[in-house]
């Protein structure tokens, strides 16, 4: 009973803190998605919603936003899986410097490196002035102001989550397991597919839901990179929020957009489950 | 502490009967720093049982929620805001009707600046212009038009989804020779004519740094700031102002409904309203100024309006029925101009 | 000898950085169907070879071969060898009898044969009727005997165990202690286990490899490496051991203190020094031969067995005697101590 009490007391300044900063902005998104005033919280209506869901617009930015997000998704985690596995694998004394080193990239802030892919992509950037001056080409290509842009940034910004993700989710590896495999007959491809990719499944796709659910909600790379030419739910909700200053609008689909993705989450970790028992 | 709290009160009850203070809340940057110089200061001089305090914010967006946050005990007096926010603001009552009674320069404002029944009233306007790279681009463009040159393929930054968008559409609507209140597809016809110029619509950092830097030819920004960096930046970046003329982004000025100091901030209102202080910050900061009575020398005029051609084509726009329709436009531009381009 | 099944020669080991090698220069040979036991301290190299037989560690030098073919070249999934892991190394995400079958599978057998041979390996290991279950609902005993039917079921040349009892409580640990020998037994496979409990390898193996620092100090026959250790390092590994220094002074008789003249068994030159082994327990009451007079300096009663130290001048001996109901020697009495001349071993020259 005592214990019960103390541990109540303990989870308060934790309970506190997510009331704070995760319930009450939530609870005031919520109020203000119903809201018949575009900026004060009085009435009752539904009109933000069905102005969002009856707007084709409106669908095909939640299709770019999906798109985005399972591109990103996808090239993040196929090109995060090998780096995390020879991270996961290696017995090199350098390997928590090196691990240091894969997830640096989070130490400095997602517009500056936004900036730095702008320097790299544009059309003056060092690839274009590469190309142009070993006269491969002669205008430039169009790698960034452009979804190609906001793709490639995006993968690299949120690779290191990806690799974090997979690290933790490797737990069940082991060499000794690709040992006893290998002895049993398995060649390394084999090893490969039966051993290390089902026993890492489990931290790839942690790995993919994380940077989906980043890449989808993301908007100052898509904004950036894109050349305003992206729009995705993060980027519409922004210039509603901030342009139009229609913030039922944008609280009514913050709300969606987090209705809709909480839902692909739970579903997601539901099979996830199923998949480790 | 309370005892202190309570002999401050009485030292300042004492000392300084009449000691008054105005809090204002406007543009930060280099507006701010004008606008304590040119604007303030002269006031403070004036007046110097008066305090005047400015806050920089971030955006007219912040502004604005600021303003609501605090709608039922407000610490701010003033509020400079961008006009289309402003009207926002008035829907929502957050300001109080001026009269000429309290505020007796509100009568050499325009019509056109005297918004929301005297709520609010516009007091600068700064011209949205085209920049240019002086270092590449050799003949200055010299028209809206030049826009949709196809010399300047992808060497074009045009940030339209905002009030920039919204100040285009009524110049384009114009020199298709149509009014913007009856239909604005001639402008976006003509958006899309040099959409495919465009290099970004989002430029980044700014609509100035992308020609600064030389990553595009043309930039569609406000002309003020740009006048700045071409005096401060070693004049890389020129202002090209259309001879067809421009609108100004307008900035209004407005009496926080509950001011803590009210009497004060009419004062104040009255001054950064008079002609001095619009004759002076239009000098310095190349704002076109809202006073009917303010007269600008020759070269003034021409850094913030253009040549005389471009003078007499400047054009005001009716805010308040821009107001109902912004949304909406800049709906049409990021749909029906960028989307595609 | 018989056929030499497995034979490792002149094998070295040095792990990159390392200053000594941790295997070194080792050489023996297993005929077929025998269990030898690797036995030794921490460390001593006894998982490096088993890894090199296995292919898992390349050797810095020496040869391995089967059948008296050269395996060094052939990677590990080539090399047809059984390992049993310490922590048995199952597939988590596989049932049991997936994990059995993962070595057939790997050898193109098709599925019907598959499912019988797993279902034999099952019997083998008296896991019947749980090839069903995921690995985590197994008791450690029976991942035990999983993993031994997994490496067994594809029917090794070699069967090599890595301490593979060491992670079982002490009952279990005797009983898969016979059911391992008995399986070996059955199936006729050749293997090598590496423990460093002398119970286990005397109990199990057919021959012990004892090991010490990397080198082999001796190779033999439970009764061998117990009786007659040639090192004092086996000697002293392997059970307890009374080490006396004497010369000798006749073929097979030395001059000890406190025994005057013992005879022993092995062979050394009149006049050299040497250095005898007596175990405590061969130690008797009375007796004519090597007889030892000497004080109870210190006595243990442990039901079974008593333990008492002897001393007579500079020497002490140990000494385990059965117990009886009479009379036993107390502290500070004086008693005569005998041990048969075949139990006294001559380990070698006196250091
Ligand atoms: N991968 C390795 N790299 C470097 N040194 C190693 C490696 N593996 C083992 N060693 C060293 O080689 C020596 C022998 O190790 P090994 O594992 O063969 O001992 P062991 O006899 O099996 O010991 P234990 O009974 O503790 O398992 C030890 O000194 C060990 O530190
Ligand atoms: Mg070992």
């Amino acid at each position: 009973m005592r214990d019960r009490g103390l541990v109540l007391a303990l989870l308060i300044p934790g309970l506190l803190a997510m009331l704070a900063t995760f319930i009450l902005p939530m609870a005031w998104l919520l109020r203000a998605s119903f809201s018949t005033s575009t900026m004060v919280q009085v009435g009752f209506t539904l009109d933000h919603y069905r102005a969002a869901l009856v707007d084709p617009f409106y669908w095909k930015v939640a299709l770019n936003t999906l798109t985005l997000g399972l591109t990103v998704a996808g090239v993040a985690v196929v090109l995060a899986y090998p780096i995390a596995l020879f991270l996961a694998r290696t017995t090199s004394r350098w390997r928590g410097v090196l691990t240091a080193l894969a997830v640096a990239p989070l130490l400095t802030s997602a517009v500056v490196r936004t900036y730095g892919w702008m320097v790299i992509l544009g059309d003056r950037g060092v690839i274009n002035g590469t190309l142009q001056s070993l006269s491969i080409i002669e205008t430039p290509l169009r790698l960034s102001n452009n979804s190609f842009g906001a793709t490639v940034a995006l993968v690299e910004i949120l690779m290191p989550y990806a690799i974090l993700a997979m690290l933790a989710g490797f737990g069940r590896l082991s060499v000794q397991l690709e040992e006893a495999a290998a002895m049993l007959g398995a060649n390394p491809l084999r090893v490969f597919w039966r051993i290390v990719l089902p026993l890492s499944l489990p931290g790839v796709l942690t790995g993919a839901l994380l940077v989906f659910v980043l890449a989808i909600s993301s908007f100052v790379t898509p904004r950036l990179m894109g050349g305003g030419r992206v729009f995705v739910l993060g980027t519409e909700v922004f210039s509603e929020a901030t342009v139009t200053l229609n913030w039922s609008l944008a609280a009514a689909l913050s709300v969606m957009l987090l209705v809709l993705f909480s839902s692909v989450i739970v579903i997601y970790q539901r099979a996830l489950r199923r998949l480790e028992a | 502490m309370k005892a202190i709290t309570l002999t401050l009160a009485a030292l300042l009850a004492s000392g300084g009967a009449y000691a008054q203070e105005v809090n204002v809340i406007g543009f930060s940057g280099v507006f701010a720093d004008n606008y304590q110089k040119f604007i303030i200061e002269p006031f403070e001089a004036a007046n110097p049982g008066i305090t005047v305090n400015y806050q920089p914010s971030k955006n007219s967006a912040e502004t604005l929620a600021l303003l609501t946050r605090q709608a039922a005990n407000p610490t701010i007096d003033v509020a400079l805001l961008d006009i289309a926010v402003a009207i926002k603001a008035n829907e929502a009552g957050l300001f109080s009707q001026l009269d000429e009674a309290g505020v007796p320069n509100i009568a050499q404002a325009p019509d056109w600046a005297r918004v929301d029944e005297d709520r609010s009233v516009a007091f600068s306007q700064d011209n949205l212009a085209i920049l240019y790279n002086t270092e590449t681009v050799t003949e200055p463009p010299t028209s809206w038009n030049d826009l949709a040159d196809p010399k300047y393929k992808g060497r074009i930054a045009a940030k339209l989804g905002d009030t920039r968008g919204v100040i285009l559409i009524p110049i384009l609507t114009k020199m298709a020779g149509g009014n913007y209140k009856d239909s604005i597809e001639p402008a976006i016809e003509a958006m899309n004519a040099f959409g495919p110029n465009v290099l970004t619509w989002e430029p980044a950092p700014d609509c100035y740094a992308v020609v600064q830097s030389g990553e595009v030819d043309l930039s569609i920004c406000w002309n003020g700031r740009a006048q700045y960096l071409h005096d401060t930046q070693g004049g890389t970046i020129g202002v090209a102002a259309p001879v067809e003329g421009s609108i100004g982004q307008t900035s209004a000025i407005s009496l926080v409904e509950g001011s803590p100091d009210a009497e004060a901030a009419k004062k104040f209102i009255d001054y950064a309203l008079g002609a001095e202080a619009q004759g002076t910050f239009a000098e310095k900061s190349f704002y076109g100024p809202v006073n009917t009575t303010v007269e600008l020398a020759p070269e003034v005029a021409q850094r913030i309006y253009g040549g005389p051609e471009a003078q007499a084509a400047q054009m005001t726009l009716d805010w308040q029925w821009v107001s109902g329709v912004y949304s909406q436009w800049i709906q049409r531009i990021n749909r029906e101009v960028i989307a595609f381009n | 000898m018989t056929e030499r099944h497995v034979s490792v020669e002149n094998l070295v080991k040095t792990y990159p950085g390392a200053a000594k090698p941790s295997v070194d220069d080792v050489s023996f040979s297993l005929p077929r169907g025998e269990m030898l036991a690797l036995l030794g301290p921490s460390g001593c190299g006894k998982t490096t070879i088993l890894r090199m037989i296995a292919g898992l560690v390349e050797p810095t030098s020496g040869s391995i071969r089967l059948n008296g073919r050269e395996v060094s070249g052939i990677p590990v999934y080539k090399r047809n060898m059984g390992m049993v892991f310490q922590a048995y190394a199952l597939f988590p995400h596989m049932t049991v009898a997936e994990n059995i079958a993962f070595g057939l599978e790997m050898r193109g057998i098709a599925k019907a044969d598959r499912a019988a041979k797993v279902a034999r390996a099952l019997d083998l290991v008296k896991l019947s009727g749980l090839g069903d279950r995921r690995i985590t609902q197994l008791s450690g005993g029976q991942q035990q005997r999983c993993a031994i039917a997994r490496s067994l079921v594809i029917e090794p040349e070699l069967l090599l165990l890595d301490e593979p009892l060491s992670n079982l409580d002490a009952k279990l640990r005797d009983e898969m202690r016979d059911e391992i020998r008995e399986i070996q037994g059955r199936t006729g496979v050749t293997a090598i286990f590496v423990t460093h409990d002398q119970d286990e390898a005397l109990s199990m193996a057919d021959r012990l490899a004892v090991m010490s620092a990397g080198r082999l100090e001796q190779i033999g026959t439970p009764r061998q490496i117990f009786d007659r250790p040639e090192t004092e390092f086996v000697a002293s590994f392997i059970g307890a051991g009374n080490f006396l220094n004497g010369r000798v002074t006749a073929a097979g008789e030395a001059a000890v203190d406190g025994f005057g003249a013992l005879r022993f068994v092995g062979d050394a030159a009149v006049g050299q020094d040497v250095r005898l082994m007596v175990r405590p327990h061969r130690l008797v009451m009375g007796g004519a031969a090597n007889s030892f007079t000497g004080t109870v300096e210190h006595i243990v009663y442990r039901g079974q067995i008593l333990t008492m130290t002897v001393r007579a001048g500079e020497t002490r001996l140990q000494a385990d005697l059965h117990t009886h109901a009479g009379a036993l020697p107390e502290k500070g009495q004086t008693v005569t101590l005998g041990v048969a001349p075949e139990d006294v071993t001559f380990i070698g020259r006196a250091a």
